[in-house]
């Protein structure tokens, strides 16, 4: 009887810590949001590796931008690069000099005031630390102070700057009494940015809690959020009963089956949008059969497209038309594109002279990606329809990198799948890293070498400097070429799906800046 | 006994050294290039070059073990090469929410563990025998992250008791200042005596620290009664018996003391498994420590990383391995 009634005594207490708990906290939400309003950020992965805003290359960008801002900003209602920090920019004919007009009456975070010198040194301190994604500056000659509010990039090649300065990484705007910090000052959790939010605190890896900045300049309005919270979360279940609880007002990178169940909730909102990467299947060009063009057309059309896109990603994904990804400049609905069939493909086969009979290819992908083996598996079946063994080699990305660059092409993989996307709004960087010929391969893995080609992506790289309309024909004819060519397997553009509280609002994903919330553009309802 | 030990922590020094050889060979074995990693996703062939003699990587095999081996010794396990941080650091950082996790599971697997252990034992083959081998068995064999998952289902989402995951609630977090001693939360909050955060920290605590310790609760239980049912058909306690002292005297002063011994080599041990269990529950409740680190390690092949944890690992192991080994020394039979 005594045992019996100690038992009972303890968890009476048990029950009391956690009913006292659960109330305690409920009482301190209720006095939270008298006061504060917090959006919460599920995200799948650690909010920052580096928080230097000069070297991160990484996913520190879902946090910096809400804290530094850049010249220009490629805004997605417009399609178009806007002000930023600078309110007009100009180039000469060549576009080889360019001139920005700074915003007058920002303050950074520390009370500093934004001017020319402050911008020069920022993007000095990112070229000089060349860490991540400071090449993007290799064109920058010269940094001129011209006055307090003008500052002049002088160009060895003409570049388009103005969509360089809104890139995603490398191009934030740095108080100048942060700019002689080094890269430990940083990751110490300090920062010294314009954006609308402050960083409150830090817990490496986990997450980053950001305040609102009270004299950031374009001002705040009542339905704004106080505080910002990006946690890791790394479960996709998890992420998706913190939004469904209504805990996380917004979150991505969901499975298909947790998209699935949350479209049937009326209080949340599924998102989605283009995401500016797409998955591309390279040919290794330089190794038989595939050196044959007509072989290569039989493979692409051997590729389940269709069924790729409406049952792997089940519609969570835009099937491609050329090389460039839907919703980027550059991209042409009107370009011819393969379709999955056997028929021609068989065709194709026959025409190229290859015996298939036997004929084993080995295709290559970063292991860890569910749906890229489900891709690569419906393959496997088209293919063996054809009389060809698709050996499917899932390995660590490492591994997949390591032997695509073999300098023996026999020693190659004959497939390689990965995804691809900018670090700027621009189509360049597809046709100069994957198109264009290299000495030493790096993502030029189709191992293209194509002198015609290569004239034609230099010509677009110059016009995209100063003529982004003819520029765009151009890019339009080098993807004809490509696919003419067949140097790829044109698998599918991804979309950006996001799961959303329904009281969230004034959030449109943004495929210039991947993953990144601009909360100062959100408010609640 | 002096000697017993020193010759254990020889043995513990080798390991750890085969440990260090072992995996430094296999990071630079595997076809990676630390210096691309380093360099970043899209670095230029000047930038990897650059990485490259910043890393040492130019020079010897043998030269770059030497120094890595030397810089071990002087605490220096190099840099991330994801983060590019010292590992030293990183460790310092997510090391204790990972110790306290399994400090708390530990404490909890013995209170619970033991007496489960000790009642099914005094009444075997009755109702609580069988309910107790029942459940020793699904704690052993359910699988850690199902288990998380199960109970974050039922708690979280349907019941509404506890959080999902994390160390605090966000919104004390914002409005409470969370007090950094030891790393340890509960710990450090009852130095600064912060009983808000405490109990909001400790309804966080529950449902990982019931996954972690569901194990060894098993594995406990199931030692303990059989240990004691052994030790319950000797010669001495049905002397012990047959004296006419109290059945409760015999369970608890003649037969537990001769079980225990074993009990805690078990326990012990099971606290290794524990630490490398803890790494899964933390990825599941979004817990800020050790777990989280090595998962993005592994999947990002930090080597640097992956080895700092694994020498913290082994270095755990040779610990608990030496403590298991004096419990054994402690019983005056070994020493006979």
């Amino acid at each position: 009887m005594k045992k019996f009634l100690c038992f009972v005594l303890m968890m009476c207490i048990m029950g009391a810590i956690i009913t006292g708990c659960s109330g305690g906290q409920q009482q301190s939400t209720q006095t939270t949001e008298n006061k504060l309003k917090i959006a919460y950020y599920a995200f799948i992965s650690e909010p920052y590796i580096d928080f230097d805003p000069s070297v991160e290359y990484s996913n520190g960008i879902i946090v910096l931008h809400n804290i530094y801002e850049t010249l220009t900003r490629y805004d997605i209602n417009t399609e178009k690069i806007e002000p930023l920090l600078a309110e007009e920019w100009t180039s000469n004919e060549d576009g080889t000099v360019w001139n920005f007009k700074l915003r007058q009456g920002v303050k950074f975070h520390d009370g500093a005031e934004l001017n020319a010198e402050a911008v020069k040194k920022s993007i000095e301190r990112t070229m000089d630390l060349q860490m991540g994604a400071a090449y993007i500056w290799d064109c920058v000659d010269e940094i001129k102070v011209i006055d307090d509010y003008t500052v002049e990039f002088v160009l060895s090649y003409p570049a388009p700057l103005d969509l360089i300065a809104s890139a995603g990484y490398a191009a934030f705007i740095i108080s100048p009494n942060a700019v002689d910090k080094d890269t430990g000052w940083f990751n110490e959790g300090n920062e010294a940015g314009t954006g609308p939010y402050k960083v409150q605190q830090v817990t490496k890896g986990e997450e980053v809690i950001l305040a609102k900045f009270d004299d950031y300049w374009k001002g705040w309005s009542d339905n704004q959020y106080d505080r910002v919270i990006i946690k890791k979360i790394p479960e996709s279940s998890s992420r998706r009963q913190l939004v469904e609880k209504g805990e996380a007002q917004i979150t991505s990178g969901l499975s298909v089956t947790d998209i699935k169940a949350l479209r049937e909730n009326p209080a949340v909102n599924v998102i989605e949008g283009p995401s500016w990467t797409n998955i591309i299947g390279f040919f290794n060009t330089e190794k038989k059969p595939l050196d044959n063009v007509d072989f290569r057309k039989a493979l692409c059309y051997a590729f389940p497209y269709e069924e790729v896109v409406s049952d792997i990603k089940e519609g969570m994904a835009y099937k491609s038309t050329g090389l460039i990804p839907k919703g980027l400049w550059g991209h042409d609905e009107s370009l011819m594109q393969y379709e999955t069939d056997l028929q021609k493909a068989e065709e194709y086969l026959i025409k190229s002279g290859v015996n298939s009979e036997g004929l084993k290819l080995e295709l290559t992908f970063t292991s860890g990606t569910e749906e890229l083996r489900n891709m690569a598996q419906l393959y496997q079946v088209n293919l063996k329809k054809l009389g060809i063994e698709l050996q499917i080699q899932e390995m660590n990305w490492d591994n997949v990198w390591e032997k695509s660059k073999n300098t023996n092409p026999e020693d190659r993989q004959d497939i390689l799948f990965m995804q691809w996307w900018p670090d700027y709004a621009s189509p360049m960087s597809w046709l100069y890293s994957l198109v264009y010929s290299e000495e030493d391969i790096l993502f030029n893995l189709s191992y293209i070498k194509d002198e015609n080609l290569d004239v034609m992506i230099e010509e677009a790289d110059i016009l995209s400097a100063t003529d982004r309309v003819e520029a765009e024909k151009l890019i339009v004819d080098v993807q004809k070429e490509v696919l003419d060519k067949a140097y790829f397997i044109h698998a599918y553009d991804d979309k950006s799906v996001w799961a959303v509280d329904a009281g969230f609002k004034g959030f449109k994903p943004n495929p210039a800046y991947e993953g990144v919330v601009f909360f100062y553009d959100t408010y609640y309802e | 006994m002096l000697s017993y030990i020193i010759r254990r922590l020889s043995l513990g020094i080798i390991v750890l050294l085969g440990v260090i050889t072992i995996t430094f060979t296999i990071a630079r074995i595997i076809p990676s290039d630390p210096a691309v990693k380093w360099a970043g996703p899209r670095a230029t062939q000047e930038q990897i070059q650059k990485a490259r003699e910043q890393l040492g990587l130019d020079k010897p095999l043998i030269v770059q073990f030497w120094k890595y081996l030397t810089n071990c010794m002087k605490g220096d396990l190099g840099y991330s090469l994801r983060t590019h941080q010292p590992i030293k650091e990183e460790l310092k950082t997510f090391i204790p929410a990972t110790l306290e996790l399994v400090i708390i599971a530990f404490i909890f697997a013995t209170i619970v563990g033991i007496p489960l252990g000790i009642y099914s034992a005094k009444m075997k083959d009755q109702l609580l025998d069988h309910l107790s081998r029942l459940f020793s068995i699904g704690a052993v064999s359910l699988p850690t992250f199902w288990v998380g998952l199960f109970l974050q289902l039922i708690f979280y989402n349907q019941l509404e008791l506890l959080p999902l995951g994390g160390q605090v609630s966000t919104e004390i977090k914002i409005m409470y200042e969370i007090p950094k001693v030891t790393g340890m939360l509960l710990f450090d909050c009852i130095l600064t005596s912060n009983w808000i955060v405490f109990f909001d920290a400790l309804k966080h605590y529950i449902l990982p620290c019931f996954t972690i310790a569901l194990y060894p609760i098993g594995l406990v239980a199931r030692m303990t009664r059989s240990a004691l049912l052994e030790v319950l058909n000797e010669d001495y306690i049905i002397a012990a018996k047959s004296y006419g002292l109290k059945d409760r005297k015999v369970l608890w002063i003649y037969a537990l003391k001769n079980t225990l011994g074993s009990t805690a080599i078990v326990l012990t041990l099971s606290l290794g498994y524990t630490l490398v269990d803890t790494f899964l529950v933390e990825a599941i409740f979004s817990w800020p420590g050790l777990g989280s680190y090595v998962t993005t390690a592994v999947t990002t092949l930090d080597y640097p990383a992956i080895i700092g944890v694994t020498i913290f690992s082994t270095v755990c192991y040779v610990i608990l391995n030496l403590v298991a080994d004096i419990i054994i020394a402690l019983d005056p039979r070994v020493r006979l």
